[in-house]
C-alpha cells in the first residue's frame, strides 16, 4: 500500500518539449502527490525550463531534442541514481491526471509494471481508434500481453523492472519497446484506467509512427534487440 | 565518333574529380580517400570515352553491353554507399544521444 512513508522512494519522471503553457500547472498538481519529481527538458526552445525550475523540483536539460524515449530514459536513470524504488512516468502536456498517481503506486507495489489506459471518448477519430486497436491486437499476438492501450505514456514501474525494460528507442516507440521487453522478461503487470484531458494540440503517435512501431515490434519479437 | 552521352560521362567524372580534390584540400578527405575517389572518377572517364575497353570484362561476366555493366556497377556501389551511410548515421546518432544524456545527468 502506498503511504507517506513510502513516498521517499517514489520518483515522478516527466519529459517535456515546448510545454511552457502546461508544465507549471502539471507540476503543481503532481507535487500534491509526490515529493520527488524530475523534469527532463528535451531541447525546448520556449520557457519550459524556466517555468519548471521555479517549481523547486529537479530539472535536467537535453542540449538538443532527442525524442521522448531518450528524455524519459535520462529521467529514469537520474531517479535510480537518487535511490528510486518506484518510478511513475507521465506526460507533461497535462493530459494525465495527477489524481491517479496513488492508484498507480498502489498497483506497482504488487506488480513489476503498471500500464495506464486512456478511457476513450466516443468522438475519437476513426483512424486513431483503428490504430489503437491494431497495435493492441499486435501486442496480444506477438507478446501475449492483453493490454487495453499500448500507447498511453502514463505508467509506473519498479527499479528492478526498469533494469529489464530499459529501452533503446529514442522516440515514441519507447512505449512499445517497454511492452516488448516486459513480455520477453515475463514481468507481472496490471492496468489503471485514466481520464485523458486533451488541453493542447495532439503531439503523440501519428499514422507513420504507428507503422514504425508495428515494424519495430516485429523486429523485437524476432529477438533483434 | 564520340557520342553526346560519352561527353556527359567524361564531364561528370572530371567535375567529381575536382570536387574530390577540393574536399581533399579542405582536409575532409584523407590522402587514401582522395586516391580511392580519384581512381574511381578516372575509370569512369576512361570507360565513358572507350566503352570497348570493358569488352573483356563484360564477356567474362556474361553481360551483353559495357553500358549495362556500368549501370550494374553503379547500383552495387550505390547500395554499398547507402549501407555505409546508414551505419555511420546510426553510430553518430548514438554518440549524440550519449553525449546529450551525459551532459544532462552531470
Amino acid at each position: 500500500m502506498y503511504t507517506e512513508s513510502t513516498s521517499t522512494n517514489v520518483w515522478i519522471v516527466l519529459a517535456a518539449y515546448n510545454e511552457e503553457k502546461q508544465i507549471g500547472n502539471v507540476l503543481r498538481e503532481v507535487k500534491k502527490y509526490a515529493r520527488n519529481i524530475v523534469v527532463v527538458d528535451d531541447g525546448s526552445s520556449d520557457k519550459t525550463v524556466e517555468i519548471a525550475s521555479n517549481e523547486n523540483i529537479e530539472v535536467l536539460k537535453h542540449a538538443v531534442n532527442l525524442g521522448k524515449g531518450a528524455a524519459v530514459k535520462t529521467g529514469c536513470d537520474f531517479a535510480i541514481e537518487r535511490g528510486a524504488k518506484y518510478i511513475v512516468l507521465m506526460d507533461s502536456d497535462g493530459q494525465h491526471n495527477a489524481l491517479d498517481i496513488p492508484q498507480f503506486l498502489n498497483e506497482v507495489m504488487n506488480n513489476d509494471i503498471v500500464f495506464g489506459w486512456r478511457k476513450q471518448p466516443k468522438n475519437m477519430p476513426v483512424l486513431l481508434r483503428f490504430g489503437n486497436w491494431f497495435l493492441t491486437t499486435s501486442v496480444a499476438v506477438l507478446y501475449g500481453m492483453k493490454l487495453k492501450d499500448t500507447q498511453c505514456g502514463y505508467r509506473a514501474l519498479t527499479k528492478e523492472a526498469y533494469g529489464k525494460v530499459r529501452w533503446s528507442s529514442t522516440g515514441y516507440s519507447m512505449e512499445s519497446e517497454m511492452i516488448a521487453r516486459a513480455g520477453k522478461h515475463k514481468l507481472s503487470y496490471s492496468e489503471v484506467g485514466t481520464d485523458t484531458i486533451y488541453l493542447d494540440k495532439y503531439k503523440g503517435t501519428g499514422p507513420i509512427d504507428g507503422v514504425k512501431i508495428f515494424i519495430n515490434m516485429l523486429i523485437w519479437r524476432l529477438g533483434w534487440f | 565518333m564520340v557520342l553526346g552521352i560519352q561527353i556527359v560521362g567524361v564531364l561528370f567524372a572530371l567535375a567529381m574529380l575536382y570536387l574530390s580534390f577540393v574536399q581533399f584540400k579542405k582536409k575532409n578527405f584523407s590522402s587514401h580517400e582522395f586516391i580511392f575517389w580519384a581512381i574511381l572518377w578516372v575509370i569512369i572517364a576512361i570507360t565513358s570515352m572507350m566503352p570497348e575497353s570493358l569488352q573483356k570484362v563484360t564477356s567474362a561476366l556474361d553481360v551483353s553491353r559495357p553500358f549495362d555493366l556500368i549501370v550494374l556497377l553503379g547500383f552495387v556501389l550505390l547500395t554499398l554507399l547507402t549501407f555505409l551511410n546508414y551505419l555511420q548515421n546510426k553510430k553518430n546518432q548514438r554518440k549524440v544521444e550519449e553525449l546529450v544524456r551525459r551532459i544532462a545527468l552531470k
